[in-house]
């Protein structure tokens, strides 16, 4: 999650909003809240999972505000771990029911004009196929790929180490590409080239 | 040898075929529902710690600053504020009453301008006891 003025202002934005800045929560909603909400859509394939896990993560920030200690982590990665966790507790209950398999598809967006409805259906498609993916395989890519975290960065959400996060990434790609592979010519891939 | 060149052509394949999917994911727009941006900004109203810990109002004492202020905003401050606004309206206005001394050129202070400066404790007792305030202050004028 980057912010306009570096993690001290995230930082001075918690600060200030345990000390009563109204303002301070709303800058701080708008910077995080729909990354963290594009996140659970991501990782769990479901708006309204992904609503639930996205008002809690910031609730669990509004939470921890007046005991936040300066200069000991970036709020945006705490903020990451904590949305990464939430989303692993709710696939972990969900996989003492339904399947990965059956796991909802998102909705296609309607298209407008040629351009739009080719990029339209590559992210439909990405997401699709990130949703077969194995969910630390996803989470890597996610992170890396769709939110811009490094590869340092996703560690420490991840709580593993940095050649852990270049190992999952690589093989979620791989496996991202053997789905998509089909898929080139109605994707409009070819044309590209 | 061949299988790692091979492997590392397949994964920057990979890389250069996955990219436009990654950036049409990207630039996809990712909106927040109303209903969910009020609730977490009501649930962060709710949670401010800072309002909750606010001390109870207690009652100035009247003839005393903070009562005049009190009166004057209708009961609206709590006791932090209302010692910040009564000492600075007091730095106020003895800033205000306090005249500068103007050096001349040379250096040479103007005799005239020392008789009229004022440092004006007779004047802001008058002033205060006139509105009914409390400042500390004795009752030498000296």
């Amino acid at each position: 999650m980057d912010s306009d003025l570096g993690p001290a202002s995230e930082e001075a934005l918690l600060r200030l909003y345990a000390n009563g800045d109204d303002q301070a929560a709303r800058e701080l909603s708008r910077r995080f809240l729909p990354r963290v909400l594009a996140y659970g859509r991501r990782m769990l394939g479901d708006g309204d999972e992904a609503q639930d896990v996205a008002q809690e993560a910031m609730v669990r920030l509004w939470r921890i505000a007046p005991e936040w200690r300066a200069g000991e982590a970036q709020v945006s990665t705490w903020l990451w771990r904590v949305t990464a966790n939430l989303c692993t507790d709710r696939l972990r209950r969900r996989r003492g029911g339904v399947a990965l398999e059956d796991a909802p598809e998102p909705e296609d967006d309607a298209p407008t004009a040629l351009q739009q409805m080719v990029q339209a259906n590559r992210a439909a498609a990405l997401e699709a196929a990130l949703q077969k993916l194995p969910e630390r395989q996803r989470q890597a890519v996610v992170l890396r790929h769709l939110e811009g975290l490094s590869n340092p960065e996703i560690s420490e959400v991840m709580e593993i180490g940095v050649e852990a996060v270049e190992s999952l990434t690589a093989r979620g790609k791989r496996a991202l590409s053997a789905l998509l592979a089909g898929q080139k010519q109605e994707l409009g891939y070819e044309d590209d080239r | 040898m061949k299988m790692t060149a091979d492997k590392s052509l397949r994964d920057h394949d990979d890389d250069a075929f996955l990219d436009a999917f990654f950036a049409a994911a990207r630039a996809e727009p990712q909106p927040v529902p109303e209903a969910l941006s009020d609730r977490v900004l009501q649930l962060a109203a709710e949670m401010q710690p800072a309002v909750a810990a606010l001390p109870p109002r207690t009652p100035a004492r009247r003839g005393t600053i903070a009562g005049v202020l009190r009166g004057l905003f209708g009961g609206s401050l709590y006791a932090g504020q209302l010692a910040g606004i009564a000492l600075a309206a007091v730095a106020g206005v003895w800033m205000g009453l306090v005249q500068p001394v103007s050096l001349g050129v040379a250096g040479n202070i103007d005799a005239e301008l020392i008789e009229t400066i004022e440092l004006l404790p007779d004047g802001l007792d008058i002033w205060a006891q006139e509105l009914g305030m409390d400042l500390g202050t004795d009752e030498s004028n000296d």
